[in-house]
């Protein structure tokens, strides 16, 4: 009942057709950013050096994979958190060079420009993540699902140690505790074999498959926690 | 992002409800756009929707203070359709002021509830039950008319 009520009273509310509105788009209209455009734009202002060491990452990743054995053959899983480390540093730019008063000055807002600077490198590095996941497993024999968990989880523990350093730290000083929250990462996956932790063992699987899920959400809560504060420091 | 079009229509709309004189309705809207295009403080901020109804209720407002001119002219529909249109206008005849708009913009111009909660400066929940007392009071108006 409830919904054909909702359908009626839709069309229970007729008007005559508005006899100016052409004409008014016609002269006031402005040149709205579409999605697309806003994207664009934001991928130049991705500093090139990002670009190409993501890319050089995604290289020597790929070369270690293939080339080194025994205890070090994870050295894979253990650099992705130098991946994160990039975005991080993408996010927290305007931030580590004062610019937060010019952009806040800007049409469009800060917050939005960030955001789509981060899904830009963020799906960049999820494409190389899906390109070394299949060289990972065929080198290793651990399988696919595997070998993704294995690149991804620490490269969402590195987004989410450095969203919150971000977060808290104001300035460049922010920069080194996040270098240390990537090395800190990638030295846990790269010695925990060495030293005889079993994180790679297929047993311990479902425990990554739960920190994975946890740190996904944690992102997702990171960057609302980020906008959210970014919106209440209102300039003017 | 929203759709400068779809939005003048029903802003249009909104304001005709108001006003009852398709003039003064445009010239409202065509205000409030403008209003809309010369801020840059509210684009792209995800509340374009609260701005522009709130920039043509408070026109409306001031419009509505001067007398009414014109009746309201209307394209019905035909055959049952008529029946069913008339019926429903006529429960919503009863309905407070209030009420008719926030059915207006919940159903006639699909309004976000997110949008009309800042627009009435309450939580969700209260919406949601105010829009379920109104569909209560419309529907028995509708059983009423019914013989």
């Amino acid at each position: 009942m409830n919904r054909a009520l909702e359908r009626s009273l839709k069309s229970a509310f007729p008007a005559p057709p508005p006899g100016r509105k052409a004409a008014f788009l016609k002269l006031h209209r402005r040149q709205e950013l579409g999605r697309w455009d806003m994207l664009r734009i934001q991928a130049g202002y991705i500093r090139r050096w990002v670009w190409g060491l993501s890319a050089a990452l995604f290289f020597i990743i790929a070369y270690l994979t293939v080339h080194i054995a025994g205890e070090l053959r994870w050295a894979a899983s253990a650099l992705t958190p130098f991946l994160a480390l990039l975005a991080a540093t993408e996010w927290g730019k305007s931030r580590r060079w004062g610019m937060e008063e010019l952009e806040r000055a800007c049409r469009v807002p800060p917050q939005r420009m960030a955001l789509d600077r981060m899904l830009l490198l963020g799906l960049f590095h999820l494409a190389l993540l899906a390109l070394l996941t299949p060289l990972l497993a065929l080198r290793l024999e651990i399988g696919a699902v595997r070998a993704g968990v294995y690149l991804l989880t620490p490269y969402l523990l590195t987004t989410v140690l450095s969203l919150e350093a971000t977060r808290r730290i104001r300035g460049r000083e922010c920069l080194p505790v996040c270098l240390t929250a990537a090395g800190a990462v990638s030295a846990l996956g790269l010695l925990a074999p060495s030293v005889g932790l079993p994180l790679y063992t297929p047993e311990q699987l479902p425990g990554w498959l739960t920190g994975l899920a946890a740190l996904a959400a944690l992102t997702a809560a990171q960057l609302k926690t980020n906008l959210k504060e970014w919106e209440e420091r209102k300039w003017n | 992002m929203i759709d400068i079009e779809e939005q003048y229509e029903k802003i249009y709309r909104y304001c005709y409800y108001r006003l009852r004189d398709p003039q003064r309705a445009e010239d409202v809207t065509q205000e409030t756009f403008l209003r809309y295009f010369a801020s840059d403080s509210y684009r792209n901020t995800g509340q374009v929707l609260h701005y522009l109804y709130t920039i043509a209720r408070h026109l409306c407002v001031d419009e509505f203070r001067r007398p009414v001119s014109e009746p309201l002219p209307e394209a019905l529909p035909s055959g049952e359709d008529l029946l069913t249109h008339l019926a429903v206008q006529a429960a919503l005849e009863q309905l407070a002021e209030d009420d008719r708009e926030l059915v207006l913009l919940r159903y006639g111009n699909e309004v976000p509830m997110g949008v009309l909660c800042r627009l009435y400066g309450v939580s969700r929940f209260a919406l949601y039950r105010r829009l379920q007392r109104i569909l209560k009071q419309l529907k028995t108006a509708l059983k009423e008319d019914d013989p």
